[in-house]
């Protein structure tokens, strides 16, 4: 009697458990189904549910701090080299011949560049998200002391006297002018939109400052990103040269006979309707020229072939001897080597017209591209040894640097920087994303349209349906995790879906993302993007008065003319913190005839001030023209009361807007004022 | 007594069971590193009428070849899986049979039918999704033409993926995933063969590679893991047909390097068997059967002789694992019966002007002509550019007219669009290197002109 007691007992638990396993995979089933929106993901629960952790003690045991060098920079002779580790916060001192780390100085958050003086005694590196640059005593290897200038300082130059440190601000978007000798700021020059590399002709002339972001055009027009150019003897800018159709020049150089200037750039094609990737149809990259003469000209040249592309370029480098270049691609894992003898005879005999052909031509590169070199993942900052006979690469994404031998074009030996040994799961991703083998013949990587994560302030006609239609304005990818749907249409539930086969079908046009590929991607984007410090409007928290005001607007239920502002039109209904967005969509007035019907996804506030331009199609330059030139019927917010002091101080508490994480307790007093609201009611 | 039978029976089922094995073992016969090729019923010829495919040993070749095709009366065109498993070639059981393609698994012994249709098919190619692609003989404007098809290894869910009046043969599969053919012209005047290439869906058809009167591609083009692509050009009014050419992907109407300089003799075909080799199917005058040799692709000469019994070995195949091709996701949508194209500068175009051309050498729009003649006319925009619907899957050309009327460039060669295919140009007949300039074409600011085979003349779509 009691065995069959507990036959029944065990039987009955037996069966709940089975038939809790099966409604359990079920559910499990539908669940997985609708976060990757297929139907054959795998259901591993730790995928979604453990690797995306961001900020707890599961997160601190997955996840690694990397090294990712970055810039380098080479001792005068050629003996120690200087490796940014831009994650790890640190300027590592590297003896390239015995491959060891000498030594790991502590630097600001997030470095960009070194430079080191002509006596090997100074190392100066740029916090770009500390708005200083450290000086540093390389004998004691402490940093002596902070230069303050302007925001996200990043590339930097040193006049060849010595006497001037050339500091170029990302995002304040101007120039520092640096006196080494009393470390005071003595200039600040107007740059390009986000500048971030210079570079000193050798006679000291000229400074030569170059841009990723396009300068303000008009509304449909080709992206003309600008090349600063300061004259060191006065320290003006002494020209602005265009660059049209292109952006995202990362690095300059000059040659060491002065004659050309020569920068990596990127060619988009974001008018033309997407239909298609080859032949160019998306991105294209290559080389801006300057001629440093007399009514000298500015050229570009591709890198690109015409089945093949070599995404992302990044550094350039111009060997001793002026004869040969070599540039970087990020995306592609590989080095370009172009003999500069003959783009020198190229320019001599084509004509302006024959030049501008050129510049979309994917044959013309085999005429001075004369090798193409491997390198691990990621390759970003390069440098040439004083006898040009080495070529030094960061390879951010493995932690070490590659020696390449120039006369062989093969790499002699990597240099570990001793970084993490385990590639997590988020690193993983991270390498997929800054790299373009996921899209038809290496075009682009997702970092291409979203330089540093973010979003490269370009529109693209998406052509959803038919050509022409459907201009989609890049947004941030930072910090989107939690903020559910994706693309301003709201048909990506999750990020999963976002990158998922359909991604695959209409931009990348090639084999989609493995299920592993697709986790570790997901995983990159929803741990490893952070937005940077607001340093530029809101450095401690403290608003100013006009942001204070501007704050005062945005949570506002009455209008200037004591009218109660319907729920539906508060600014803080559809943006309250921490995200600044409800996660719904909605219709805001500015569907566009060419646009498909729909509403668009509420898009997040934090750091907003470095999106422009704003609205789904990005037809407003400004947050102020979101109110003044697009918002006739208030469907955007009661606005059209304000006044015009009012509205600046909108702005600018708009534009004080920090990361999420800031805002975790006024999220709370949010909501309970807004509990508190309904329950009045 | 119960012993012995038990003894007995034991006995039995153990030499069932090495007889099982051996069985087993034969049946999975390991086909790796032999070269599987075609072996001719003739001495000299190139007809495929009785061959049969037989596998050797490249490092053995006095041991016997091993028949694969021992149930078919001919055999040809073979070719492996990406994972060197599954052999599909084209075969004809009997002598009245059309050619059809078949499969036959290498660990086993028996091949299974692919197609079962009334026309001849051949040139088959495995997509790296796993259908197969073949040609398939037809007619189209009385020309006999062949068209390729693709279809699942059961011969299910077959797709016509070519639509013009040519022969579109020798098909294989680009690294980044799309398909390689030749393509000549039947119809209205019979053209020299080019490569032509697209995506696995039919779409996006466009050259590839075209040599010139006298030499044109005359076999499948197969492509090293480097990017380097060869394939064997026919050659007119010489004494030497065969020649082994060397293209490369990354620019491959600039890369062209004859293989066969210096070398006396014709080469049929070519297969690779790493990066720097491969074999060829190679005679050294017109008066021998083909034989097959090493070949170094690197420096472009011959090497040792491999296999040759007097009967003609064509098609070589090595039995090697190859990385699998992208499998590239496909726009086409059978429930859009129309495709869209959009050229951003009609001018823009590397031919020159019609000689007779008493008008502008500037054009201001584009006729488009279907097999049975004009099917409408479209005005270009402002900025040159052109913006059409047409019915999908319909071959069409198009030529460049000036305001004066005059036949100023074309017409084009034969284009077609998949249904939901969206395609552009740079201009008509613009130099294939060049990449679109970045600026909105004023043409797509407007609903699309529409052009019907039915309908025979352009209207512009209704404004939804």
């Amino acid at each position: 009697m009691k065995g069959l007691k507990s036959i029944i007992i065990f039987g009955s638990i037996g069966i709940i458990l089975a038939v809790g396993a099966v409604l359990g995979h079920k559910r499990a089933r539908v669940h997985v189904n609708y976060i990757t929106a297929v139907d054959d993901h795998p259901i591993t629960c730790w995928t979604c549910h453990i690797y995306t952790q961001k900020d707890n003690f599961i997160a601190s045991m997955l996840n690694e701090v990397y090294i990712s060098p970055y810039n380098i920079s080479l001792s005068p002779d050629g003996e120690k080299l200087y490796v940014v580790g831009q994650e790890s916060n640190q300027l590592l001192v590297v003896d390239p011949v015995e491959s060891k780390v000498l030594k790991k100085i502590e630097v600001g958050n997030m470095p960009h560049s070194v430079e080191v003086n002509q006596d090997h005694n100074t190392a100066y590196v740029s916090n770009q998200w500390a708005d200083n640059v450290y000086v540093i005593d390389l004998e004691e290897g402490r940093v002596k002391d902070t230069l303050a200038g302007g925001s996200g300082p990043a590339g930097m130059a040193i006049s060849p006297d010595q006497a001037f440190l050339y500091v170029v601000n990302s995002y304040s978007s101007d120039i520092s002018i640096f006196d080494l000798n009393s470390l005071k700021e003595k200039r600040r020059l107007k740059a390009g939109n986000n500048p971030v590399s210079a570079a000193v002709a050798p006679d000291g002339s000229d400074v030569y400052v170059s841009s990723r972001r396009s300068l303000e055009v008009p509304y449909g027009s080709p992206p003309v990103t600008e090349m600063t150019v300061t004259h060191s003897r006065n320290q003006r800018v002494s020209e602005r040269l265009m660059f049209e159709n292109a952006y995202i020049m990362e690095n300059v150089a000059v040659t060491p006979s002065g004659d050309l200037a020569i920068s990596t750039l990127v060619r988009p094609k974001n008018l033309i309707p997407s239909i298609q990737v080859d032949r160019g149809w998306m991105m294209t990259h290559g080389i801006g020229i300057i001629e440093r003469k007399e009514n000298g000209r500015v050229v570009q040249l591709l890198l690109d072939e015409p089945n093949q592309y070599y995404a992302d370029p990044f550094d350039i480098v111009i060997a001793p001897d002026g004869n040969r270049a070599y540039v970087s691609h990020a995306a592609v894992d590989l080095i370009s080597v172009i003999d500069l003898e003959e783009i020198r005879k190229l320019l001599n005999e084509s004509s302006e017209e024959q030049l501008q052909t050129y510049a979309n031509h994917l044959g013309i590169s085999s005429r001075y591209v004369i090798g193409r070199i491997a390198t691990g993942a990621n390759p970003q900052g390069i440098e040439i040894s004083p006898d040009g006979k080495k070529l030094y690469v960061a390879e951010r994404l493995e932690d070490r640097i590659a020696v390449i031998n120039t006369e062989t074009l093969q790499t002699e030996k990597t240099i570990s920087l001793n970084g993490p040994k385990r590639v997590t799961v988020a690193r993983h991703g991270r390498q997929l994303f800054h790299n373009a083998g996921h899209t038809f013949q290496n075009q682009y990587a997702c970092y291409t349209c979203h330089p540093d994560s973010h979003e490269d302030g370009l529109v693209y006609n998406m052509a959803a349906r038919d050509m022409g239609r459907n201009l989609a304005n890049v947004q941030t990818l930072r910090d989107i995790g939690d903020i559910p749907p994706y693309k301003w249409n709201g048909k990506n539930q999750t990020i999963y879906k976002q990158d998922g086969m359909r991604f695959s079908m209409v931009l990348t046009r090639t084999e989609a993302f493995s299920h592993k590929e697709l986790d570790a991607l997901v995983a990159h984007i929803e741990t490893g993007i952070e937005n940077p410090p607001n340093l530029r409007y809101n450095p401690n928290g403290e608003l100013t008065a006009a942001q204070q005001r501007g704050k005062e607007i945005f949570y506002r239920d009455y209008d200037n003319f004591g009218k109660e502002i319907p729920e539906d039109n508060r600014c803080y209904t559809c943006h309250p913190p921490p995200y600044f967005t409800n996660l719904q969509m909605t219709d805001v007035g500015t569907l566009a005839d060419t646009d498909d019907p729909m509403k668009f996804d509420v898009p997040q506030l934090n750091n907003i001030y470095e999106s422009p331009p704003y609205l789904h199609d990005g037809r407003a330059e400004t947050l102020e023209e979101l109110w003044t030139k697009y918002n006739d019927e208030d469907l955007h917010g009661r606005a059209n009361d304000m006044s015009k002091d009012q509205l600046n101080d909108l702005v600018e508490y708009l534009k004080s807007i920090r990361d999420a994480s800031y805002y975790q307790e006024e999220a709370k007093t949010y909501h309970a004022t807004i509990a508190r609201k309904k329950r009045e009611k | 007594m119960i012993f012995r039978r038990i003894r007995g029976l034991c006995g039995r089922i153990v030499l069932a069971g090495i007889v099982g094995l051996c069985c087993f073992s034969c049946s999975s016969h390991s086909y790796e590193g032999m070269v599987i090729a075609v072996e001719l019923a003739q001495g000299t010829g190139t007809s495929y009428e009785g061959a049969r495919l037989i596998a050797l040993d490249p490092e053995a070749p006095d041991h016997r070849a091993t028949l694969l095709t021992e149930k078919f009366h001919s055999a040809s065109s073979p070719v492996l899986s990406n994972n060197g498993r599954y052999l599909i070639f084209s075969g004809k059981v009997k002598q009245e049979d059309p050619w059809q393609i078949w499969v036959r698994d290498l660990q086993k012994r028996s091949a299974s039918r692919v197609t079962d249709l009334q026309e001849d098919c051949t040139d088959p190619a495995f997509l790296p999704d796993g259908m197969i692609l073949f040609s398939r003989s037809g007619f189209m404007m009385n020309r006999e033409i062949a068209t390729l098809y693709k279809c699942n290894r059961d011969g299910s869910d077959l797709q016509q993926l070519t639509f013009h009046p040519h022969s579109d043969k020798a098909s294989s599969v680009l690294n980044d995933g799309r398909i390689l053919y030749t393509s000549s012209q039947q119809y209205p005047t019979e053209r020299g063969a080019l490569l032509m290439v697209m995506l696995p869906d039919g779409s996006k058809s466009q050259l590839y590679y075209q040599g010139s009167d006298d030499r044109v591609p005359a076999s499948k083009a197969i492509e090293s893991t480097r990017g380097d692509i060869y394939f064997i050009e026919s050659i007119t009014g010489e004494h030497v047909k065969g020649k082994l050419a060397r293209i490369h992907q990354n620019r491959p109407m600039n890369t062209y390097t004859d293989l066969s300089k210096g070398i006396e003799g014709d080469f049929h075909s070519v297969t690779l068997s790493g990066d720097d080799s491969g074999v060829v199917s190679f005679r050294s005058s017109a008066e021998e059967p083909f034989a097959l040799y090493w070949f170094h692709m690197e420096d472009g000469t011959i090497g040792d002789r491999i296999y040759g019994d007097g009967k003609s070995l064509l098609d070589p195949v090595m039995v090697v694992a190859r990385p699998r091709p992208r499998i590239l996701p496909s726009a086409v949508n059978p429930n859009n019966p129309t495709g869209l194209l959009m050229a951003q500068n009609i001018n823009h175009s590397v031919l020159p002007a019609n000689h007779m051309v008493s008008g502008d050498s500037l054009v201001n729009r584009i006729q488009v002509v279907g097999l049975q003649g004009l099917m409408g006319e479209v005005e270009a925009a402002e900025d040159g550019s052109i913006y059409l619907k047409i019915d999908a899957n319909t071959p069409f050309q198009l030529r460049s007219v000036n305001p004066q009327g005059d036949l100023v460039r074309g017409p084009s060669g034969w284009i077609w669009l998949r249904p939901n295919e969206r395609r552009g140009c740079v201009g008509c007949h613009a130099d294939p290197e060049l990449a679109p300039e970045n600026r909105v074409p004023l043409a797509v600011k407007q609903s699309p002109a529409v052009i019907t085979a039915n309908q025979g003349i352009s209207k512009l779509e209704e404004s939804e």
